[in-house]
């Protein structure tokens, strides 16, 4: 299980000035910015579970999994994985025996040696038994395909070979959970669904707890039963992919294509029942509506709209996950009061959270904010 | 039970780096080529100096055959004892690789320990014993060497492993800077010249004067290159090869316990943002 609580990491970044006088300036100034990566994100995940963390770039995915992969130590709070802190000394070994991490943009293979000798060598680091080890590999080399290019130099490899040769690598010692940040980048098409495929199957064999960070939200949809989104370093949502969908309610866009022009005023009725006022494009001849299928019935809105316009063709899409997620990228989260969801969001404060707070050295005296250089 | 499995673990890196060294035939080729040129090169200097000097037969206690042998021990020694630990450091930090290596179940600093035996195991096969071999032949039948003796090659080998080790404890050490900042390549290099200038490989250390000479006996540089050729040589008394061990010893204790105290510090600076 893993448990965050009221996690906080902050970095001090030197303030940099501009221009020649402004960088020598920089070598004598004590002036820092103070950026707040995480700031203060409670969560828990169950064994077994398998959660999408979101949040645009900077929000501070990657520096949540970074300390609970025991990268990072945070400011403040403290993150347990199976009781064990990763970033306490003693209790840090069992920690990473227990866990396995992908980053989409490194690798943890050895590039100048054949895939083989860096197995070999986690072999060795996760102290794993030679029958564990063989019969594992198998599996792992199976199911992600990698018998082409087993003994192939890691710098020969294509990003999907070394994609999955990384999660191979990350699964070897069968940890209970897996960290896998933005594993998917740069993939095309088909890798990409290889990849998710194989996740899904390995989480299907073994069960594994699965902590995920993309920009693809169909990664999300297909792989995770829950998701965070973080923004500014906060918790913007916790809940399930049918609630962050339906958040801001239950939405269904509706197209009408009609077979000759129209004006506002035709649909002046149908506008009075939706959210936002429709949208008619430049010739007339398309409409969009956007109903809340909470508040009333569809198949009634449709039954006006073929009784109101012309109407040659109809599209019914749902609110996918990618339209709500910009959405709160943009704006926040601002659920109306009858909304369904189960998100723990709220207001955001408005300005930016992650703001960076000019301190003059002195100002901080907490040795455990880092500095950057 | 523990320390074997403990060797258990850190010997995949050892391997894992042996096996790198054969990785690139070019790469061989140019440490050979490195060796050989420094080699011939500091020969000739000698011999230039032997021969235009005022006919002195020796200088600070080196006939031309033994400065002969000596500037080719040096330098292929200071190949053979290539550590990159410091280098290695500041690319991890570099390149984000450091994230990665933190999250294994495994000490930092003892994974470069093995890793840099294993180089030095596949420098010593490629490079080290076959020049060796050839510049002690060239010496003792081409220019009439003598006074070297097999036993005096045999604790050659451990004095050559004391100062790769204590290569590496000061490598490790220097390569902290790198969660400092991003201009490595200048204390790299500063840090190169100063070891090798300190521990004999560009000059023998009798040519110092004698009050530096006995402050560098205090000191870790002497036990890289200079003890390990002198005793090869046959130069050294066994009381100056305890005397040599002992302090090499000491300082592997010292330098790796401060290398792990100041990592300690260094990897709160880990702070990369995003991927």
């Amino acid at each position: 299980m893993i448990e965050l609580r009221n996690v906080k990491k902050y970095f001090k970044k030197p303030v940099r000035g501009k221009g020649v006088l402004g960088m020598l300036k920089t070598l004598f100034s004590r002036k820092y910015t103070l950026v707040k990566a995480v700031d203060g994100v409670s969560f828990d995940i169950n064994d077994g579970e398998a959660v999408g963390y979101i949040g645009a770039n900077g929000a501070g995915k990657s520096t949540t999994i970074k300390i609970m992969s025991g990268i990072l130590t945070p400011t403040e709070g403290d993150i347990f994985i199976d009781g064990q802190r990763p970033y306490v000394n003693r209790e840090r070994k069992n920690v990473l025996k227990s866990i396995g991490v992908v980053f989409g943009q490194k690798t943890q293979l050895w590039l100048d040696l054949p895939l083989t000798e860096t197995y070999d060598l986690l072999k060795g680091v996760y102290d794993i038994p030679k029958d564990e080890y063989t019969k594992r590999l198998g599996e792992l080399i199976e199911l992600l395909d990698m018998k082409p290019f087993i003994s192939a130099p890691v710098r020969t490899l294509s990003l999907g070979q070394r994609m999955r040769a990384d999660l191979a690598a990350a699964m070897l010692h069968n940890p209970k959970t897996l960290f896998l940040d933005e594993p998917t980048i740069g993939l095309d098409v088909l890798v990409k669904r290889n990849l998710i495929s194989a996740i899904k199957s390995i989480r299907a064999q073994y069960n594994t707890t699965l902590l995920l960070t993309t920009h693809a939200m169909s990664d999300i949809e297909q792989l995770c039963e829950r998701v965070i989104v973080l923004d500014n370093g906060k918790t913007l949502f916790d809940g399930t992919i049918d609630g962050i969908k339906h958040m801001f309610g239950d939405k269904r866009n509706i197209t009408v294509t009609t077979n000759r022009p129209i004006t506002s005023d035709s649909v002046q009725t149908l506008s009075d029942r939706c959210d936002v006022p429709p949208e008619i494009s430049q010739d007339g001849r398309q409409v969009k509506f956007s109903v809340d299928a909470g508040k009333q019935h569809v198949n009634e809105f449709l039954k006006s709209v073929l009784t109101t316009l012309p109407v040659e063709d109809i599209k019914i899409t749902e609110t996918d996950i990618e339209q709500v997620v910009r959405t709160i990228y943009e704006n926040g989260i601002a659920p109306p009061p009858e909304s369904e969801s189960d998100g723990t969001g709220g207001e955001p404060d408005g300005e930016n959270d992650r703001k960076e707070i000019e301190t003059d050295g002195d100002g901080q005296k907490d040795g455990k904010i880092d500095e950057t250089d | 039970m523990k320390p074997i499995r403990t060797a258990k673990i850190y010997s995949s890196f050892t391997k894992t780096n042996f096996l790198l060294t054969f990785a690139y035939r070019g790469q061989v080729f140019l440490w050979l080529l490195g060796g050989l040129l420094t080699a011939v090169m500091s020969g000739l200097l000698w011999w230039a100096v032997f021969k235009f000097g005022d006919g002195a037969t020796s200088i600070a206690g080196f006939t031309y055959p033994q400065m002969l042998l000596y500037m080719i021990m040096s330098a292929i020694c200071g190949e053979a004892l290539y550590c990159g630990t410091a280098d290695e450091i500041a690319r991890d930090v570099r390149n984000g690789v450091i994230g990665m290596r933190l999250t294994k179940p495994i000490s930092y600093q003892g994974q470069h320990v093995a890793m840099a035996i294993g180089n030095f195991g596949g420098r010593m096969i490629v490079i080290g014993i076959p020049m060796i071999t050839l510049g002690t032949i060239v010496a003792v039948f081409g220019f009439g060497l003598t006074g070297i003796e097999w036993y005096n090659v045999l604790l050659a080998v451990p004095a050559l492993f004391l100062g790769l080790l204590l290569k590496n404890a000061i490598g490790f050490m220097f390569g902290q800077i790198a969660f400092k900042t991003q201009a490595m390549w200048g204390v790299l290099s500063m840090l190169d010249v100063f070891v090798s200038f300190l521990s004999g490989a560009i000059v023998p250390l009798s040519l110092f004067p004698s009050g530096v000479q006995t402050a560098l006996g205090y000191t870790p540089f002497p036990s890289v290159i200079s003890l390990p050729v002198r005793i090869f040589m046959g130069m050294c008394t066994p009381y100056e090869i305890a005397i040599g061990f002992a302090t090499s010893l000491f300082w592997i204790v010292v330098l790796n316990v401060l290398g792990a105290l100041w990592y300690k510090r260094s990897v709160r600076h880990v702070v990369v943002f995003g991927g």
